[in-house]
């Protein structure tokens, strides 16, 4: 049960890091200490909780005093007050002195309030002060016509800034209260205020902050909240990799599959890649040599591709060929590569994938990204795909991210279809990308996000969680999905065909032999993280494992097969769960489990331990 | 009084193509027959000049009709939306 991450590709890690200069955040707040030239960031709210004698036969009741003094001498408690029952049933009778135990209530955080739970000797009672609520809040709020009525809304006054304080406009803000949650975007000021209804301030759960660019997206969970302004502080890209965008980051993607071990001549010139998706931002610096596209949604404009309002197509782009020009930013794979953006997004359907397919085939590209599926099937798109094989053309397919089975047209024979993997310690902890984790799909540093589709059809699996990437309007953001995964997997293959040099002679004719040729390279250089098929496939082709392409790579597996033996998913015992993985910029903050530890203990020590109370 | 467009089911897109180079005619055979549904459009007309398709509008229960007339030399298939993922 290797960490087969650090052991099969030690030197990628090293060199990659080394090409990177990261900053753990958290190290760096601390570091920066100074002056504060932002009011703190809205912190989680506490919990209250009562902690009273319970009276066993035979046991002498702990005295309030001393709990008193135990909940003093923790980090971070406040004692509330002291409620003195009148008389509780079963506890009215065995206080000592025969009076009835006295109730401590005490603030503290969740973790806190849990771990004292878990720790609580069989004579002490802890549970959570938990709000009132009207009983039809519950049970009748369909039935009882009053509660139908709109409820009167709570404003929640939100202000979101970077680290430095600087307000952050058009960052979306979702707020999760007891109903649906409420959404708003921020002003120039980076203010918005966000009605919910059905509840009180006490209730909102969670605000979810995605910035518009080069900032991290931020999980405020049980937040606890004023009703005046309250400020929500962003992290920045810059503040993780050191001098990002002017300084060069290679993606933890593009580490993975080693695109910086490779000949730097090897840049993808020749190759034709279409991307079809949302268009692509060619004014975006890194993509301004991207000059080739038709709009579907719009008559096949020949100018309105590079207009992108959803962003999709302009990420996928940078990952594929996102290029050092005026700032060094992300390293795509095939930065010279002739690029068609061909845009079916927003409102594509089948007969528009069927016309940019048929657009691939006229102008003879060699390789297609579609980060895209459908719920249903389509005959038609089938045999386009098939006929597009037959031409030559090598369709990369995301398998899809609704957490089942590999979506249309991932499921279709004729393409190579692309699951998602994430790595630990790529992404702050609170930050939506640490909720793709599940605890059952994670093997070494490496993890199945919660989303990918699986299935017997999943080819390789690609980087699809916490991408950096291009988006529209010069900036970069980090995105989750397949759709991410796929374009790793298409640059690498733009980068084979280009330069593999058994595609120079023979397999260069256009037809379905080279694309089964390019399928099975692809395979074959498949690093599996994970030991199951059905969500990596082969595994994560690996550019140093390609024959033939590098000095070096001979060593790679001749054969289609498993390039490494993976570690079985959800091996709790013999794996590192970490969120902060060796060298990440998000280290220490994980945990070792080597040794065999009872589930449930593991979990109580994990509350102890968040708690700061070990 | 019913609307027709309501017994038929709420309008839909569709694709029609050809199964083969040879069942050409039947598109446009399909193509004539759309005149006397209520409702039917087409939407577009694309593909290569070789293997051309049209896009229309139709009630499930139409296309389920015009199906069973055409379906051995057409695909009828609805023009479903697809997703960015």
């Amino acid at each position: 049960m290797a960490d087969n991450n650090s052991s099969d590709n030690p030197s990628g890690q090293g060199q990659g890091r080394a090409a990177n200069s990261r900053t753990n955040a958290s190290q760096k707040s601390a570091a920066d200490a100074g002056p504060p030239t932002v009011e703190p960031t809205v912190k989680a709210r506490r919990d209250r909780y009562l902690v009273a004698a319970r009276p066993l036969p035979g046991i002498q009741p702990m005295a309030v005093d001393v709990i008193a003094n135990t909940l003093t001498n923790m980090p971070d408690v406040t004692i509330v007050k002291h409620v003195r029952a009148s008389g509780f049933g079963a506890l009215s009778t065995g206080g000592a002195g025969g009076g009835m135990p006295e109730i401590v209530v005490a603030e503290m955080d969740q973790a806190q309030g849990a771990a004292l739970r878990a720790s609580a000797p069989p004579h002490v009672i802890v549970e959570r002060d938990a709000l009132l609520r009207h009983a039809d809040d519950m049970t009748m709020a369909f039935n009882n016509a009053m509660t139908m009525l709109p409820g009167v809304g709570i404003d929640i006054k939100l202000r979101v800034v970077g680290t430095g304080g600087q307000p952050l406009p058009k960052a979306s803000v979702y707020v999760y209260g007891l109903g649906f949650p409420g959404q708003g975007n921020t002003d120039d000021r980076g203010e918005v205020t966000v009605t919910v209804f059905g509840g009180t301030i006490e209730t909102i759960q969670a605000i979810y902050v995605k910035p518009a660019s080069d900032y991290w997206d931020r999980m405020f969970e049980r937040p606890a909240l004023s009703d005046g302004v309250n400020t929500l502080q962003l992290q920045s890209f810059a503040a993780t990799f050191d001098g990002f965008p002017q300084a060069a980051y290679l993606g933890w993607g593009q580490q993975l599959m080693k695109l910086d071990q490779i000949d730097a001549a090897f840049t993808g010139q020749g190759a034709k890649v279409a991307i079809i998706d949302s268009g692509c931002d060619s004014s975006h610096p890194q993509l301004t040599h991207v000059t080739r596209g038709m709009d579907f949604t719009n008559n096949r404009d020949a100018a309105s591709w590079a207009r992108d309002t959803m962003s999709h197509g302009t990420h996928c782009a940078g990952i594929i060929t996102g290029a050092s020009n005026q700032v060094k930013g992300i390293r795509g794979f095939a930065p010279m590569a002739e690029v068609h953006a061909l845009k079916v997004f927003p409102g594509g359907r089948f007969s528009d994938l069927i016309d940019a397919l048929d657009q691939c085939i006229t102008r003879q590209v060699d390789i297609v990204n579609l980060s895209l599926g459908s719920s249903e099937v389509s005959e038609l798109v089938a045999h386009k795909l098939v006929e597009a094989r037959q031409n030559g053309i090598a369709c990369i397919v995301a398998a899809g991210n609704a957490s089942g089975p590999v979506q249309f047209p991932g499921t279709e024979p004729s393409v190579l279809t692309v699951a998602a993997i994430g790595k630990l310690g790529e992404f702050p902890t609170d930050s939506y990308h640490a909720r793709t984790v599940t605890p059952g799909l994670v093997a070494g540093a490496m993890f199945s996000p919660k989303f990918t589709c699986f299935g017997p059809q999943i080819a390789v699996a690609g980087p699809g969680v916490a991408i950096v990437s291009t988006v529209p309007g010069g900036g970069y953001a980090s995105w989750d999905g397949t759709s991410m995964a796929t374009p790793h997997v298409t640059g690498m293959g733009a980068l084979l065909l280009a330069h593999h040099p058994v595609f120079r002679d023979t397999a260069r004719a256009r037809n379905e032999q080279r694309v089964a040729q390019l399928f099975a390279l692809l395979a074959n250089a498949g690093v599996r993280y994970l030991g199951d098929p059905t969500r990596e496939g082969t595994g994560v082709p690996d550019l140093q494992r390609v024959a033939g392409l590098a000095a070096g790579a001979g060593t790679a597996s001749a054969s289609l097969g498993v390039a490494s033996a993976g570690a079985p998913l959800g091996d709790a015992f013999g794996n590192r769960i970490t969120f902060g993985a060796p060298q990440s910029p998000f280290t220490g903050l994980g945990i070792n489990t080597h040794l065999a530890v009872n589930p449930a203990i593991l979990q109580g020590l994990l509350q102890l331990r968040s708690a700061g109370l070990i | 009084m019913t609307n027709g467009s309501a017994e038929r089911g709420n309008l839909d897109q569709f694709i029609v193509a050809a199964r083969s180079a040879a069942a050409g005619e039947d598109l446009a055979a399909f193509e004539d027959a759309l005149k006397s549904v209520p409702n039917a459009a087409i939407v577009s007309r694309g593909g290569r000049p070789d293997q051309p398709h049209l896009v229309v509008t139709l009630s499930s229960q139409d296309a389920q009709q015009l199906k069973s007339r055409f379906g051995p030399s057409l695909i009828i298939e609805r023009n479903a939306p697809l997703n960015p993922l």
